[in-house]
């Protein structure tokens, strides 16, 4: 294994233990008290004590670090105050829901903004650039929760193209098609700031790519402009743009919430908002371990692929 | 094709060459009436500031100048016989490379640092040979490599620019100018970003292409050291024009323009690096005032107001080029000043 | 000298660049707006007006903009919710840069604390934004000043990269080691000598994160953990009009959002041109 592979996980690691800490303590934070919340207010002290102890929350809180690392490690994520079930099996397949909207979110992200981008960055200045660099100081700053309630406002109810919220039709058959309707929408409300960061950004690495001397050099020998941009301004374009997806995996996940929210998606999202309400702490705890973990998981992913895509740094890494 | 066997066939003629440039408020001539040939395989070099025009000079001949920037070309350009400037962009790209090719002034940024180095001049052999496979391509590649005096070509071949030296990266982009066979090469200050040895080497190896392979080779530099090293023939540019044009004997040794004079006088002297004592170095001098502003109207001699002590009846008020021989030529009648004692009776200037 | 003649650029540069101009005055409006809400608002933004009708449409019985679900001036509910806007995206921002500068120079100050600073920013580097704004939302309370309280939190590790970086690279330029030769104390290098240095960046960076800041306190206001009605608050406003949307009455959300969005623009528009300002090798 290449050491740079070593050095990243171990810093992954690290990182990992930083974040189980924090949503750890989190719990730990809020007012009130875990067994007394379970128990109801009728518990009488023998039970709570009972309870404290079967749960260890009478062990020094390093201890219940351990103990509870040691649950999530074996898939055991606690216990619902509000929905009495076990969270990791609710939480589990909506995890794979977020997923699906996440993953469709950043692939039209990054189809549309790294191609707008593109376009952009080599048409620097002409009208076109100007309009699309307007339209992303628009996209940019945009609410997603608000355009989420627009885009279903037109596209559902006012034009009925497209269905209102959830992910499959409740009286169909919960086939692709069917799914693939309901996830227009909420995949566009999520992915439309990235798009517009993405496409700003990749405009900016791309005109600075083209005025590079080895495109000059290359230009000179009369190579074709396909060859020209699909092969050296895409390919030197491409470490920066990598670096800009990567953080823009962490707004597709925030933008998610809002999405899952507005257009009723099962995913984990929703189960957060869901639990804020009823103060279901284990379960937000639960929700925010898990993506947490996947953006840390993506972070790798992106700084891996980044030493893989730019040989100086690869070198300078080895 | 009769013209193909002759000597001194012209690979590329220039005719009152004008290039005109968009700025902000307005239009600027940055090449102005420039005539001059380079032949088979001759090493002709244009000297001069920055800002002289002889950048703009190789970007027109390479049809290089951005778009954006282009106003128009106005003359004739002929490489090997035909015109590019009356010249479909699609025919012009198949002379790129081919007829002609640019060796890029620093060979530090002008390779691609995501490719390796035989990927890149695979590349660029492979545009101009259609019809080569890979193998050939690769082939080819690394027996050009070894032309080039590198002493690993496998290794270089799978080396990213990133892990050469400078030196090494110079010999790679003059091997990429080299995969078409052209019959000329433009190259542009190839060797100001080296360091003095090494910049020797370069040279050597373009003269021994130039020699092994007949390719002619048009440089441009600023430095007076590397014409007296280098060239056949020197054309002084200033301000968009040519001043001087003749054999380097003739212009270095016989300079007539006050500015080819002075110019001379800020040669850096390479022969230091044959001594034993190197720290024995020539005192640099330079020539007072600015290459004048282009985007003004410029009438007159356009060197005169940096030489006060000519007097003015001495410059041309629209100076022509003048023969001196068949092959030396001086724009403008005031180098005939420092002259004037010597030639006064022989031409009776007032 | 240096300052007076940025200043001085200042005003020119405003003059030239209209999108910039266009960005200040929505920012002014929006301040004097939340300053005069009283003066300028029609209606008693928290209650009914007798005569009104519930969710009356845009420029009908005097309601400009229409009134809600409880028949409230839309209107007067915006005039009013500039308040919280411009107070939830301003001071959290300017909070956080003050810390963020102290920890951020000191990081790039001091290898030894800037490892474990550091280390601390990219463990909260791990959390998506919004989501750890509602987390810590979600611990703290609903409320604005506990919203706020978050946004800080959230804020402190992307504005600390921001100064540590700068730092880093100020680190290596001669003034800093002039200074120390010439026997200043660490105190005086970090913030007499590298504090004007790293500022204009952070600066500009501060800037656009009020945009960000203004949108994301909005949505949190929208899952219901920030600002408590009957307040009019924009993303609390639209919010609102979620459940009257489905019956296709758009404006009650509409026009909230709206608001947002071009406060957060004009906030960027702002960064953009200070970015040119203070900043112009970062374009």
């Amino acid at each position: 294994m290449p050491l740079y592979l070593i050095k990243r996980m171990i810093s992954m690691l690290y990182v990992l233990i930083g974040v189980t800490i924090i949503v750890f303590l989190m719990i730990h934070l809020i007012p009130g008290d875990t067994a007394q919340t379970l128990l109801g207010g009728e518990a009488t002290k023998a039970s709570l004590d009972a309870l404290r102890h079967k749960m260890g929350l009478d062990q020094p809180l390093i201890i219940q670090y351990f103990i509870w690392i040691k649950q999530v490690i074996t898939g055991n994520l606690g216990y619902s105050y509000s929905l009495h079930i076990n969270i990791s099996h609710l939480l589990f397949p909506r995890f794979l829901n977020t997923l699906v909207l996440t993953i469709a979110s950043l692939l039209l992200s990054i189809l549309i903004g790294v191609g707008l981008g593109f376009f952009s960055g080599l048409k620097k200045n002409t009208v076109i650039d100007k309009i699309l660099s307007a339209l992303s100081v628009f996209g940019a700053s945009m609410p997603v929760f608000w355009i989420a309630l627009m885009l279903m406002w037109l596209f559902a109810i006012q034009l009925r193209l497209l269905p209102v919220s959830g992910m499959y039709n409740l009286r169909g058959n919960g086939g692709f098609a069917d799914l693939l309707m309901h996830l227009i929408l909420p995949t566009i409300a999520t992915s439309l700031v990235s798009i517009a960061v993405i496409s700003q950004m990749t405009r900016n690495v791309v005109s600075d790519v083209v005025n590079k001397d080895y495109i000059n050099y290359y230009q000179s020998f009369g190579l074709s402009h396909y060859q020209l941009n699909m092969k050296h301004i895409l390919r030197n374009s491409l470490p920066p743009v990598i670096n800009i997806i990567g953080l823009q995996v962490g707004y597709i996940l925030g933008g998610a919430l809002f999405s899952e929210i507005v257009f009723n998606w099962p995913g984990v999202g929703l189960a957060i908002y869901t639990a804020i309400n009823s103060k279901d702490y284990p379960m937000i705890q639960a929700g925010v371990l898990f993506i947490a973990l996947s953006f840390v998981l993506v972070n790798f992913v992106v700084d891996i692929l980044n030493i893989v895509v730019n040989p100086k740094l690869r070198d300078s890494n080895k | 094709m009769r013209r193909m066997n002759n000597g001194s066939t012209n690979i590329l003629e220039i005719e009152n060459l004008t290039t005109t440039l968009r700025i902000p408020g307005g239009k600027v001539s940055v090449v102005e009436g420039i005539s001059f040939n380079v032949k088979a395989g001759e090493k002709l070099v244009i000297v001069g500031e920055s800002g002289s025009g002889k950048s703009m000079t190789i970007n027109s001949i390479l049809q290089m100048v951005p778009d954006s920037l282009i106003d128009s070309y106005k003359g004739i350009i002929k490489i090997d016989g035909e015109n590019i400037l009356e010249m479909s962009k699609r025919k012009f790209k198949d002379i790129r490379g081919k007829k002609i090719s640019l060796v890029a002034q620093n060979a530090m940024t002008s390779l691609d640092p995501s490719y390796k180095i035989g990927k890149q001049v695979m590349e660029i052999y492979r545009h101009n040979h259609k019809k080569a496979s890979k193998e050939e391509a690769k082939k080819e590649t690394l027996i050009l490599l070894d032309k080039m005096g590198i002493k690993n070509p496998e290794h270089v071949f799978h080396s990213y620019p990133h892990e050469l030296s400078g030196g090494l990266r110079q010999r790679v982009v003059i091997a990429m100018a080299l995969t078409g066979n052209p019959k000329l090469i433009i190259a542009d200050e190839p060797t100001s970003a080296l360091d003095p040895t090494l910049q020797l080497q370069i040279l050597d190896l373009l003269n021994e292409i130039n020699q092994k392979f007949g390719t002619s080779i048009l440089m441009i530099t600023h430095d007076f050291g590397v014409v007296s090293y280098f060239a056949d023939r020197v054309i002084v540019m200033y301000a968009g024009e040519i001043l001087e044009m003749g054999t380097v004997d003739e212009v270095i040794n016989y300079p007539l323009h006050p500015y080819t004079k002075g110019l001379l006088k800020c040669i850096p002297d390479l022969s230091w690096l044959d001594k034993e004592d190197k720290i024995e170095k020539r005192k640099l001098s330079s020539i007072s005032g600015e290459v004048p502003n282009l985007a003004k109207k410029l009438t007159g001699c356009r060197f005169a107001p940096r030489v006060s002590d000519i007097p003015e009846d001495y410059h041309e008020s629209s100076p022509k080029m003048h023969k001196i021989t068949d092959t030396h030529w001086v724009r403008c009648t005031c180098y005939q000043y420092y002259l004037k004692d010597s030639i006064a009776g022989l031409e009776g200037v007032k | 000298m240096y300052t007076n003649i940025r200043w001085r650029k200042f005003g020119k540069y405003l003059v030239k660049d209209k999108m910039a101009s266009i960005g200040i005055a929505i920012i002014m409006v929006t301040i004097i707006t939340a300053i005069f809400a009283p003066l300028l608002a029609p209606y008693n933004p928290n209650e009914a007006s007798d005569t009104a009708t519930r969710l009356a449409m845009p420029f009908t019985s005097g309601h400009i903009l229409g009134t809600d679900s409880q028949g409230r001036d839309i209107l007067s509910r915006l005039i009013y919710g500039s308040r919280t806007s411009i107070l939830s995206a301003t001071i959290p921002v300017i909070i956080s840069g003050v810390i963020s500068i102290i920890l951020g120079i000191v990081a790039g100050f001091s290898k030894k604390i800037g490892g474990f600073i550091m280390r601390i920013m990219d463990v909260l580097f791990a959390f998506p934004s919004v989501l750890l704004a509602v987390v810590i939302a979600a611990i703290l309370g609903p409320g604005l000043f506990n919203v706020c309280l978050a946004m800080v939190i959230v804020r402190i590790p992307y504005m600390t990269r921001v100064v540590y970086t700068d730092t880093v690279q100020e680190m290596q330029k001669e003034y800093i080691e002039a200074a120390s030769a010439f026997g200043r104390t660490k105190f005086e290098i970090m913030f007499k000598e590298l504090l004007p240095n790293v500022l204009p960046s952070l600066i500009v960076y501060a800037t656009t994160l009020m945009g960000v800041t203004v949108v994301t306190i909005a949505g949190l206001s929208f899952i219901g953990l920030g600002i408590q009605p009957p307040t009019a608050d924009w993303g609390l406003m639209a919010s609102n009009g979620k459940n009257v949307l489905v019956q296709g009455d758009p404006y009650v959300t509409l026009f909230p959002g709206l608001a947002i969005l071009i406060l957060a623009v004009a906030f960027s528009m702002l960064g953009d041109w200070l970015r040119d300002l203070l900043d112009p090798t970062k374009k």
